[in-house]
């Protein structure tokens, strides 16, 4: 399905499935937006300091707001979109 | 040109007079699909289209899209503003190759009173978006303002030229009004005269020469769609053979937000020949958004990427009751140039089959349904066709308006041929229209597109009961009246 998707990236919904794990720690990237995708959804909502350092990280990969929509899956995960944005999917 | 003529009229009335069947209704595109529900700001719920009928505008257009559904009067402490992370559209296709021509931007911006430091007592922040009266000469006691910009593109509308739209004074920003919070806060001057006072002249720079004026207003209006919607939802627990005012509107005690343009004919037709617009409304979010873990007041999340689109409208009802289940989302997110992926549910409809098992209506039985592609995708031959097969609002603005005492609410089907489905009057009953239309009353009046016999029980006068006319409405721009309180004992 393409263009209709659009991501809410709560960290309470980031994975789908979590593992349980009270201290799962992804290891950081230099990617803001990544980086908050990598957490999973029983994990510390991350903190947001600079909103147009995020806004610029997610426009690195999504592009900008005249561009086309990423297309997406029914079973992708964020990262699966991400990877798709990013032309490695 | 053939137009429709009094003998369709004729046809219609004599058509109207049988009885005997039951039908169904929805409201026009009010929470339609599953995941524009879980997003009232930015939901479509009716969009009108038609030459404007206010003496003296006759040579405009006035459009008219309605958001944020269902609203309360009542709906403090928060009320009903507008999304200021999305885009709401109003597009325009004078080609008739289903891809816009002519986009309006909306863009809104919203801020605390006391030049966004917000209002305090005793350098405490108030909870309220008020602490005392309203109106245009004193806004001491509002704690909450939302200004818009308006953009005109021309061409496609993520990559043409984009235009800013200008008031009056040369500034390319416009007041939205506070929504009717209630009598008490609307004290010293009348909610009709306070919101009035937002209706801003605008010019068009990208318009051609001496077509470049026109108006625009965004605000809270009373709910302009009449239904009796919760009858309907209930295996339709109503009498769609009785009065055309026998049942309550369910609506009546809503309330909408409405972006309302008028735009010279000239500029919205390009000087094409035959005078024919296309238009419908959608409104987009950004793809990826992030919740904030610490929300501000102006900035709760961080947004970003390619505009998505999350709603379309264009003519009423069409994904209440033509789009099947699995398919709303995806149709809120399309656009009319690739309307061929849901054409079998046009030639195809499930409505009347569902009627015929609920309460034995014959379902019209003519092969992939012509009058409703005609009704739907292409226009109506002589009318306002004009080439494109998509689904959209169709206006010939060579039609003058008819006046607001004069028009009949069941528009072209009744003689009236400056009304639905040749655009769209805020008083053009189409939920009765469309069940007629949907039952195959386009099959009884002889337009060549099939025969009575393919649909038996379409001369019926299905409706659902509660009535729409031009009387629910002003006479002048914007058209749709002055919302409903939130409180009446101030």
């Amino acid at each position: 399905m393409k263009n209709s998707l659009l991501i809410s990236l709560s960290i309470l919904g980031l994975m789908g499935c979590g593992s349980g794990s009270k201290h799962h720690t992804p290891p950081e990237m230099t990617n803001q937006l990544k980086n908050i995708a990598s957490f999973l959804e029983d994990d510390e909502a991350q903190l947001i300091n600079d909103d147009l350092a995020l806004e610029s990280d997610i426009k690195a990969i999504f592009k900008g707001e005249d561009s086309e929509p990423v297309a997406s899956e029914l079973e992708d995960s964020i990262q699966d979109v991400i990877r798709r944005a990013e032309g490695v999917k | 040109m053939h137009l429709f003529t009094r003998k369709t009229l004729l046809a219609t009335c004599v058509a109207i007079s049988c009885s005997g069947a039951v039908i169904s209704a929805q409201a026009s595109s009010h929470r339609e699909a599953p995941f524009i529900a879980e997003m009232p700001k930015v939901d479509s719920t009716d969009f009108y289209m038609f030459r404007s009928y206010e003496p003296g505008r006759e040579n405009y257009v006035t459009l008219i899209a309605n958001y944020s559904p269902l609203q309360d009067a009542y709906g403090g402490p928060n009320y009903f503003s507008m999304a200021n992370d999305a885009l709401y559209e109003i597009h325009i296709d004078n080609s008739g190759d289903a891809k816009e021509d002519i986009t309006f931007q909306f863009r809104f911006d919203k801020s605390l009173g006391n030049g966004g430091k917000g209002l305090a007592i005793n350098n405490i922040a108030v909870p309220l978006k008020n602490i005392g009266p309203v109106s245009t000469s004193d806004k001491s006691g509002l704690n909450f303002q939302e200004t818009y910009k308006l953009t005109m593109v021309k061409g496609d509308r993520r990559f043409g030229k984009k235009i800013r739209v200008k008031n009056s004074g040369g500034g390319r920003s416009f007041a939205k009004p506070y929504d009717n919070v209630g009598d008490k806060t609307f004290s010293t001057q009348s909610y009709a005269d306070y919101a009035n006072a937002f209706i801003h002249n605008v010019t068009f720079s990208a318009c051609p020469s001496g077509a470049q004026d026109g108006r625009v207003f965004v605000g809270q209006r009373k709910e302009s769609f009449a239904v009796n919607l919760g009858e309907v939802f209930d295996l339709v627990n109503t009498n769609p053979l009785g009065p055309v005012d026998g049942e309550q509107n369910a609506l009546k005690d809503k309330n909408i937000t409405t972006i309302a343009l008028e735009v010279p004919v000239a500029c919205l037709t390009g000087g094409n020949e035959n005078g024919i617009i296309g238009g419908w409304t959608s409104s987009s979010l950004k793809q990826v958004r992030v919740l904030k873990r610490r929300p501000g007041f102006k900035k709760p999340a961080v947004s970003g990427g390619a505009w998505t689109q999350v709603s379309r409208l264009g003519m009423p009802l069409v994904n209440e009751v033509v789009i099947g289940l699995p398919d709303k989302n995806r149709f809120n997110a399309s656009e009319p140039k690739k309307d061929q992926q849901f054409a079998a549910y046009v030639t195809n409809p499930t409505l009347p089959h569902l009627l015929n098992a609920l309460f034995g209506v014959i379902a019209p039985t003519v092969e992939n349904r012509p009058d409703l592609v005609a009704a739907f995708l292409t226009g109506l031959d002589g009318l306002n066709a004009n080439g494109s097969v998509a689904e959209m609002q169709r206006l010939n603005t060579t039609i003058a308006p008819t006046p607001k005492n004069q028009q009949n609410n069941l528009g072209v089907a009744a003689g009236d041929n400056a009304g639905f489905p040749n655009g769209r009057r805020p008083g053009d009953d189409v939920v009765d229209i469309s069940l007629r239309v949907a039952m195959g009353a386009l099959c009884h009046l002889n337009l060549g597109l099939c025969t009575p016999e393919d649909a038996p029980s379409g001369d019926l006068p299905y409706t659902d009961g509660a009535l729409q006319n031009a009387d629910q409405f002003d006479e002048v721009f914007p058209y749709l009246t002055t919302p409903l309180p939130g409180s009446t004992n101030g």
